[in-house]
């Protein structure tokens, strides 16, 4: 008997980076998640079609009712648990509301590096975006408008990014 | 363009019961703690290793009225558990497998898991298991094991704290989620000044300073504001010093009713803890009015906006609502009326420079835009009006973050019992972690202790716990 006949896959040698005086060693893997979008998919399929899809409640009886859209947008109204509606905001006047540049990203950063960061303030809208900048150096007040990633689109946020208005 | 009256509405409404100040049904004590030493590599040893280490020194070198390990068991009835990230550590239900290598089985456990206010977190559900009479003795215990991926990797599962959807994808850096509310913060509050910049360099500089009388820290590595200032940028205007520690490592505390806790200790701490939630997206934070702390005014902030042009939303990207909440309940619970008066110190959440300058301004040591002159006018220092951070904090001692609000209560308690030099000052605590005690180790014990705050803090104020500390004289 052996391992091979005990285990017909074949056995990967395994990477020892120190044998002493504890043994530590590395342990590899590749593996794909399977995420959906769920009610939210409206977004990212709009950011894809040049859309920027906020959502509202639309429910008379909310104190959040057309108190501004929320973007991100949301499935449920978080106060009154109601469906939101969609609502196109590209077109709302923004502005920079603050900014960074990232220069140390994490893995699995898809951005250039470095890359400005910034939260953007649509008018109308009630919350404060994350997105992130092209085509000039952030500066907070800068009006900028939406540019959207639709000749090979990710469907993931990175599909919206920001230029100068 | 923003003006018009709905900025204005208040978007978070507040019943009478959510402004009830919550009631413990009993008094709650913390009697003991105990820590691994912190470090950023520890292949020296495994998780369950360092959470025994913690244990052993919270049973065995607590002054505790008992003779054995054993008896410390003999006495719990519950324990809590504390760890941030699964993926970190690469190992689910990792409560059980803990619980079961300090042969606690088979008591009741959980796990609690709050980001980065886990440490806190698990003292508040153990607190309550103990208020409610639930158990008249609880473990409370939390660990970090972040080196099994490279630093990158690391940064990548710090940032799926963030929606994964909507802000993971922009640089996978949390640093540069907060940079976002430092930049803003900067130029509004700290009027895009030099000086500012500096008060952030002096909190790196204050609190490395503290760890280096540390033993159980992970740096000891005194360093000038112009290092800090100069060091290399990670998320533009946050430096590589101005961000906390990745460290592994384990804390953990004992919590007991009161007949317990004067049965096991000559000196138990009296503890209070509340929790304070808020969106996990800085994006989804509405405006409202800021809610106020006993030591400030209703007519405060009227003109907050003359002063500081700019600030006209709250807690837009400059305040934590979740750490106002946590302190507008604890300290209605402790009777707490002026936080930089009432407390002999503190110990802060400060994984950045930034976030600590946010903090003064959520937790009332200072008002709202003067979070900077609770470090300029030396109240935060040692010696000072109340020192924040003795440990060394996050920026100095760890951040493993299941066990840092952990070890940050730990501290405050050894603080309150006169006991800091016992577990900071003697040699024998630095040769147990490989160290030698620095010839010109501080004096950190603060004289006549008696109240103290640890917060801990999650996201971009997703969660924050506060807990105050108190000694009971004349008891």
């Amino acid at each position: 008997m052996s391992f091979e006949t005990l285990n017909p896959l074949p056995m990967e040698p395994t990477t020892v980076r120190q044998s002493d005086p504890t043994m530590v060693i590395e342990k590899p893997r590749s593996l794909v998640h399977i995420h959906t979008y769920g009610s939210e998919t409206p977004f990212f399929k709009g950011l894809a079609e040049g859309k920027l899809l906020g959502a509202q409640c639309t429910n008379a009886k909310c104190h959040n009712h057309k108190l501004g859209e929320m973007l991100p947008p949301r499935v449920y109204c978080p106060d009154c648990l109601e469906k939101m509606t969609f609502m196109d905001v590209k077109d709302r006047p923004a502005e920079i509301y603050t900014h960074i540049s990232v220069k140390y990203p994490g893995a699995f950063n898809k951005l250039p590096n470095p890359c400005h960061l910034i939260s953007v303030r649509l008018e109308g809208v009630s919350t404060i975006l994350m997105s992130y900048l092209i085509d000039a150096e952030p500066e907070i007040g800068l009006k900028v408008k939406p540019a959207f990633n639709t000749q090979k689109p990710s469907f993931t946020i990175l599909d919206l990014a920001w230029k100068p208005a | 363009m923003y003006s018009d009256k709905e900025w204005r509405t208040p978007m978070i409404r507040f019943s009478r019961q959510h402004l009830a100040t919550p009631n413990q049904m009993r008094p709650v004590y913390v009697v003991a703690g105990g820590s691994s030493d912190f470090r950023k590599k520890y292949p020296e040893k495994k998780t369950e290793e360092l959470c025994i280490e913690a244990f052993r020194m919270m049973a065995l070198e607590n002054d505790l009225k008992v003779d054995s390990i054993q008896e410390v068991k003999d006495r719990i009835q519950m324990a809590i558990y504390g760890h941030f990230a699964d993926h970190f550590g690469d190992q689910l239900l990792g409560e059980s497998l803990i619980h079961d290598r300090l042969g606690l089985d088979p008591l009741p456990n959980y796990a609690v898991k709050t980001g980065g206010a886990t440490g806190g977190s698990t003292a508040f559900a153990a607190a309550m298991a103990v208020a409610s009479g639930q158990a008249d003795c609880v473990l409370a215990l939390g660990w970090e094991r972040m080196d099994e991926v490279n630093t990158k990797v690391g940064n990548h599962y710090i940032s799926t704290a963030a929606d994964k959807d909507f802000e993971t994808e922009l640089g996978h850096s949390y640093t540069g989620y907060y940079a976002l509310m430092a930049q803003r913060y900067w130029k509004i509050f700290g009027k895009g000044s030099d000086a500012f910049r500096r008060t952030l360099g002096k909190i790196s500089v204050k609190n490395r300073q503290y760890a280096y009388s540390n033993p159980f820290a992970q740096t000891h590595q005194k360093v000038t504001v112009d290092e800090v200032i100069n060091s290399p940028i990670v998320a533009d205007p946050l430096r590589f010093l101005d961000c906390c520690l990745m460290s592994v490592g384990a804390s953990s505390i004992l919590l007991c009713d009161e007949k317990t806790a004067y049965e096991l200790s000559d000196d138990p701490i009296r503890f209070y803890i509340a929790g304070g939630t808020h969106t996990l997206r800085t994006a989804d934070r509405r405006n409202m009015d800021i809610p106020l702390l006993p030591n400030e005014r209703e007519d405060q902030y009227m003109h907050l906006e003359e002063r500081f042009p700019g600030a006209d939303l709250y807690p837009g990207f400059t305040g934590f609502l979740a750490a106002r909440m946590a302190a507008y309940y604890v300290y209605g619970m402790a009777g707490i009326e002026n936080p930089v008066e009432d407390f002999d110190l503190v110990e802060l959440h400060d994984a950045f420079t930034i976030s600590d300058v946010q903090s003064y301004e959520d937790l009332g040591l200072r008002p709202y835009g003067e979070g900077a002159d609770y470090i300029e006018s030396g109240d935060a220092y040692y010696g000072g009006k109340c020192p924040s951070n003795i440990s060394g904090g996050l920026l100095g001692c760890m951040h493993a973050v299941g066990a840092t609000g952990l070890m940050q209560i730990k501290e405050c308690m050894w603080q309150l019992q006169g006991k800091w030099a016992k577990f900071h000052a003697k040699p024998h605590m630095w040769e147990r972690f490989g160290k030698t005690i620095p010839e010109d180790i501080e004096n950190l014990q603060v004289p006549n202790a008696k109240t103290a705050l640890a917060i801990s803090h999650a996201g971009v104020g997703s969660h924050v716990t506060a807990a105050v500390l108190r000694k009971e004289v004349g008891v």
